[in-house]
């Protein structure tokens, strides 16, 4: 039999009229642990080879047996501390005091300095992390111009890092009359209270403006952005979105949307 | 004069299907539920639905309680409700999943039932490729393009991050283009 020539796309569409419904939760722990019948478990398996779904959740139930195990040890570790804990409370009743003066200060004075010690451990963390917050990461600094009242345009974005596949190119036409551009955009932003993010704006002639932090509008990871038309010279120009962790003090992620400016 | 021997797992369970006494049942509850809690947090890794889960489990546990065998010294009580508690952790972070998909697999379930008919002879290979990959790569692979999937839903389904992601995407798709015109 001749191979007819395949495209990525025809090779996807194919994947995907192949794959066939997701089995119920009890299925797939059942086909983890080795329950099914030989025919039942093939079955399962020729799904689970091309189900992204099913193999990340494989991967859970993977995660739960460990958990599973690790509470198990927990539980038993904690039985076996409170047993300890028991006998070390019996004997140190029974047994007497010292009487000796500096036995008593070096209880007095030792006990807290450990105290204090864990505390400036635990809150050091805390410290770092106001000191990096004061300090602002190596990134062009240029501000935004003001942005005078007029009429705008509005662009929606397209990122290829999201799509996968080569987006489609964002071209820009301004008019005299437009006064300044907003640019729609989405990034898949971290809900987390340490990440935040910036864009910057870079054309031919270099780094044009950057905003720190930007915040989505919706929360979900739509923004919109003003951009005064005059900064804007025919061409081509990137807006950069960066996402920075604080915690980690670094760059997580960077997300590119190119455009073309014409006039 | 001898201290009062705790019940185990199996006399409560007996006694409980017996008189059907919720004080039993609750007995149980009390013995398991933090550990339980403790179990879901590491599966669910949010509090909150941990506790949801671990109620959840319970409930389950009381309605199924039937096909919990006490007779048997080998069984474990603790033993299953994991397998309740997984089932039920599972489904949580399955659930909004099967729902969106199902009506796209409903669909696509027909025009599959025309298609074995004509599989594309380059299905095998197709498949044979899809093993060559890396599980990671694999699994990123699938749920991008084969089920659309953005890379937020990916991230949060395999716990990848977003660098991981893309290092991964764009390996399978470097790996099939070759293969595949």
């Amino acid at each position: 039999m001749t191979e007819e020539p395949l495209s990525f796309e025809d090779m996807i569409d194919h994947l995907r009229r192949e794959r066939g419904k997701c089995p119920e939760s009890q299925a797939l722990l059942a086909y983890e642990s080795g329950e099914l019948e030989p025919d039942e478990r093939e079955k399962l398996r020729a799904h689970v080879e091309i189900c992204g779904t099913c193999q990340a959740s494989l991967r859970l139930i993977e995660r739960m047996r460990q958990a599973a195990t690790e509470t198990e040890a927990d539980s038993a570790g904690k039985q076996a501390i409170g047993g300890a804990t028991d006998s070390t409370r019996r004997e140190a009743v029974s047994k007497p005091r010292s009487g000796s003066i500096f036995a008593g200060l070096k209880e007095f004075i030792w006990r807290p300095a450990i105290a204090y010690a864990l505390m400036l451990l635990l809150l050091y963390p805390a410290y770092r992390g106001l000191l990096v917050q004061r300090s602002k990461p190596e990134l062009s600094e240029t501000p935004l111009p003001s942005i005078p009242m007029g009429t705008s345009q509005t662009i929606t974005l397209e990122s290829s890092d999201l799509r996968g596949t080569e987006a489609k190119p964002n071209v820009l036409t301004l008019s005299s009359s437009d006064r300044f551009v907003m640019f729609e955009f989405f990034v898949p932003i971290r809900a987390t209270a340490t990440v935040q993010y910036a864009a910057s704006l870079q054309g031919t002639s270099g780094s044009l403006f950057r905003v720190e932090p930007i915040t989505s509008k919706d929360g979900k990871g739509n923004f919109n952005l003003v951009c005064p038309q005059e900064v804007l010279a025919p061409g081509s120009h990137v807006l950069a979105v960066e996402e920075f962790d604080r915690q980690k003090n670094e760059r997580t992620a960077t997300f590119s949307f190119s455009f073309e400016v014409a006039r | 004069m001898q201290a009062p021997t705790t019940p185990s797992d199996l006399d409560l369970v007996r006694e409980f299907k017996q008189s059907r006494t919720p004080e039993l049942f609750a007995a149980l509850y009390r013995r398991y539920y933090d550990r339980l809690c403790v179990f879901a947090q590491r599966v669910l890794q949010d509090p909150v639905r941990a506790q949801d889960c671990a109620q959840e489990t319970f409930r389950k546990a009381f309605e199924e309680i039937g096909r919990f065998d006490e007779t048997r010294p080998e069984s474990s009580f603790w033993g299953w409700l994991v397998v309740i508690a997984q089932r039920t952790c599972l489904d949580e972070l399955r659930h909004q999943q099967v729902e969106e998909r199902y009506v796209q697999q409903v669909s696509l379930e027909e025009g599959a039932a025309l298609m074995r008919e004509e599989d594309h002879p380059l299905l095998p290979k197709i498949k044979e490729e899809l093993r060559k990959l890396s599980a990671e790569v694999r699994m990123c692979f699938l749920l991008f393009y084969v089920e659309d999937q953005s890379y937020s839903e990916i991230m949060e389904k395999t716990g990848f991050s977003f660098k991981q992601v893309k290092t991964y995407l764009q390996t399978a798709r470097r790996h099939f283009e070759k293969k595949f015109q």
